[in-house]
């Protein structure tokens, strides 16, 4: 059964005003248990728009979402689980960092969740450590840090409250690369261990190549299509008409072949192509 | 000749409560940027990166040492206007650069400022539209654009100030692919055909090894300065300060401990293929 799905969603901002804008247009999108699903898409195409109605925060008019089967939107309690039960990091960090503290910021979500003291502390210094945030750091304004530095918090903030959907959108912008790295393998161990679903909104193929089970194309405010990694990377020209790209490491193996090297063109990750590569120079693949 | 000289620089910020010193974001630094340089500034998050972009202009001032912009020290308050003239920044996120509900009054409001006259300022802002691939926008309103159009547009206004020196903080961090190739594409300009100084801050090394020197930030202070090449020629040092050297530059170091006799140096995609296609040919 489908964990999380939406169906014929149709969201227009400023509707009855000259500048409406149609940011979703029938969208159906349907999420298994456990996936770890990636949305790319040009700017503008209605990514954050999407994610932002997955927790109830935005409600459309026409259209539903449904966590396990249920409407979210059906009462007060089915909309109150839904914001607990999937727990969503923005795009923009100011739009969440608002308390005093680093520390009060992260302890936000699990404070509202009931837990006693003992266990909020415990969560927030886990889940700072895990991304990355010094000690000394929990006890500045979160106003008063460098872009990446919030980013980290913001992560923090929501995967403190241990959600059974976690959903971070662009959660690597503005991180360095060891930074990137290390939230990256946050958000797939957070997956691996407890078995929950993991939903992020990326511009990095290279990132979405890595670790997506599911990759969903939005273009223009709808569904262009919805695939593995493999079938979603197979159609670049397609991809690059829409204004995005495949992995840097595959656009090698595409000028490769374009040379008359009988490579694979479904190389994403440095350590694929070194293994393609090391074939090609043992003469296992040859061009004639 | 040098458009902006950081003279033993030590900056930091004031903390909210009374009586803590933070440390400083900025510290003992110093370097020239000539006139006409395409310089690209890498670090790890909170090395002091933005800190010094606002200190380029005099949006924050030294507590140590001096910055000399054009000559002029950016302590002194009587040249503010002239030296904000001569060096403009672009922060990350364009939203908050937005002031106008049409594209070119948006791009018009910087030259406004400084007193221009309006005959100058439609020349200015029809050139700088062109420059930025913008013009045919100029009458859209700017809220309506995707986030690589309005990083354009924000750019846009910063050229119609006609600085001599454009200082451009993570342009690409929030783009699509496309976006991002269409923004770089727009500061190489800037740079190679009306010679405007560029240094942009990136976290992204694909885009660093376009820049002809590369700046390279640790802990509030310059670690590195050099070439791409010679910036990204030692690997380890790189990871060790939470960099990465460019993915070719990772794959050609993987043949090469394997005994396979690639290039040193291979830091754009192209330069790879061929390589291989040469080695290739010649076995
Ligand atoms: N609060 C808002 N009011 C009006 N229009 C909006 C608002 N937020 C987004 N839009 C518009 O809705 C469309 C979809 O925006 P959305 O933010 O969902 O795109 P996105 O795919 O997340 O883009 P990006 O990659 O730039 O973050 C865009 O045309 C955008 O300008
Ligand atoms: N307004 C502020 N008040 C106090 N400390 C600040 C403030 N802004 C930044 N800092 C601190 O100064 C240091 C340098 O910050 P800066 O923004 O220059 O880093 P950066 O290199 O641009 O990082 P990033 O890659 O994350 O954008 C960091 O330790 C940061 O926490
Ligand atoms: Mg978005
Ligand atoms: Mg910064």
């Amino acid at each position: 059964m489908s964990h999380l799905e939406t169906k014929n969603l149709t969201f227009t901002y400023g509707e009855g005003t000259p500048f409406k804008i149609t940011a979703l247009d029938n969208v159906n999108i349907d999420i298994s248990k456990g996936e770890f699903v990636a949305i790319i898409g040009h700017t503008g195409s209605g990514k954050s728009t999407l994610v932002q109605h997955l927790n109830g925060l935005l409600k459309s008019s026409s259209g539903e979402v449904l966590l396990d089967g249920k409407n979210i939107h059906a009462n007060k309690q089915t909309l109150f689980d839904a914001r607990f039960r999937v727990g969503l990091c923005f795009q923009y960090p100011e739009y969440q960092l608002f308390e005093e503290t680093v520390y009060k910021d992260i302890a936000f979500g699990p404070a509202n969740m009931g837990l006693s003291k003992g266990e909020i502390d415990e969560r927030v210094r886990n889940a700072a450590k895990y991304v990355g945030i010094p000690d000394e750091m929990l006890s500045k304004s979160p106003f008063d840090l460098s872009g990446g530095e919030k980013r980290r918090v913001a992560i923090a903030g929501v995967i403190s409250m241990e959600p059974e959907i976690l959903i971070l959108d662009e959660p690597t912008s503005g991180l360095d690369p060891m930074g990137r790295e290390q939230i990256l393998e946050l958000i797939k161990n957070y997956r691996e261990q407890t078995g929950k679903t993991v939903i992020i909104v990326s511009h990095s193929m290279d990132d979405v190549a890595r670790f997506a089970t599911k990759v969903i194309v939005m273009n223009n405010s709808k569904v262009e299509m919805t695939g593995t990694v493999d079938e979603v990377f197979e159609k670049a020209s397609r991809l690059r008409e829409i204004g995005l790209s495949v992995p840097q490491i595959t656009e090698i193996f595409i000028k490769l072949r374009e040379k008359g090297y009988n490579v694979s063109e479904k190389i994403y990750t440095v350590e694929q192509g070194y293994l393609e590569l090391k074939k090609l120079f043992e003469g296992s693949v040859t061009n004639d | 000749m040098s458009i902006i000289e950081f003279q033993n620089v030590t900056f930091r910020y004031e903390s909210d409560d009374e009586g803590v010193v933070l440390a400083p974001a900025v510290k003992d630094f110093s370097l020239t940027i000539n006139e006409g340089e395409f310089i690209a500034i890498l670090g790890h998050n909170g090395s002091g990166k933005s800190t010094i972009a606002k200190l380029s202009n005099g949006l924050l001032i030294p507590e140590i040492g001096d910055v000399i912009v054009n000559g002029m020290n950016t302590k002194n308050e009587d040249d503010d206007i002239n030296i904000k003239q001569t060096v403009g920044v672009v922060f990350q996120n364009p939203d908050n650069q937005i002031v106008a509900t049409i594209v070119e009054e948006d791009v018009a409001f910087g030259p406004e400022n400084l007193g221009i006259e309006p005959t100058e300022i439609r020349r200015r802002v029809d050139e700088s539209l062109k420059i930025v691939g913008m013009y045919n926008y100029r009458n859209h309103e700017p809220h309506k654009l995707s986030g690589g159009q309005k990083q354009r547009v924000a750019i846009a206004g910063i050229i119609a100030m006609e600085p001599r020196c454009i200082i451009l903080d993570e342009p690409t961090a929030m783009l699509d692919p496309e976006g991002r190739r269409d923004v770089m594409k727009a500061i190489k300009r800037l740079n190679r055909e009306l010679g405007i100084t560029v240094v942009f801050i990136t976290h992204y090394m694909e885009e660093a090894v376009e820049a002809d020197r590369i700046v390279v930030m640790d802990d509030s202070r310059l670690l590195m300065d050099g070439t791409p090449k010679q910036v990204f020629a030692n690997p380890q040092k790189i990871r060790s300060i939470g960099l990465d050297v460019p993915q070719t530059c990772q794959l050609a170091e993987l043949l090469k401990n394997d005994g396979i006799n690639l290039k040193n140096d291979l830091l754009s995609i192209d330069e790879l293929v061929e390589n291989i296609d040469d080695i290739l040919k010649g076995q």
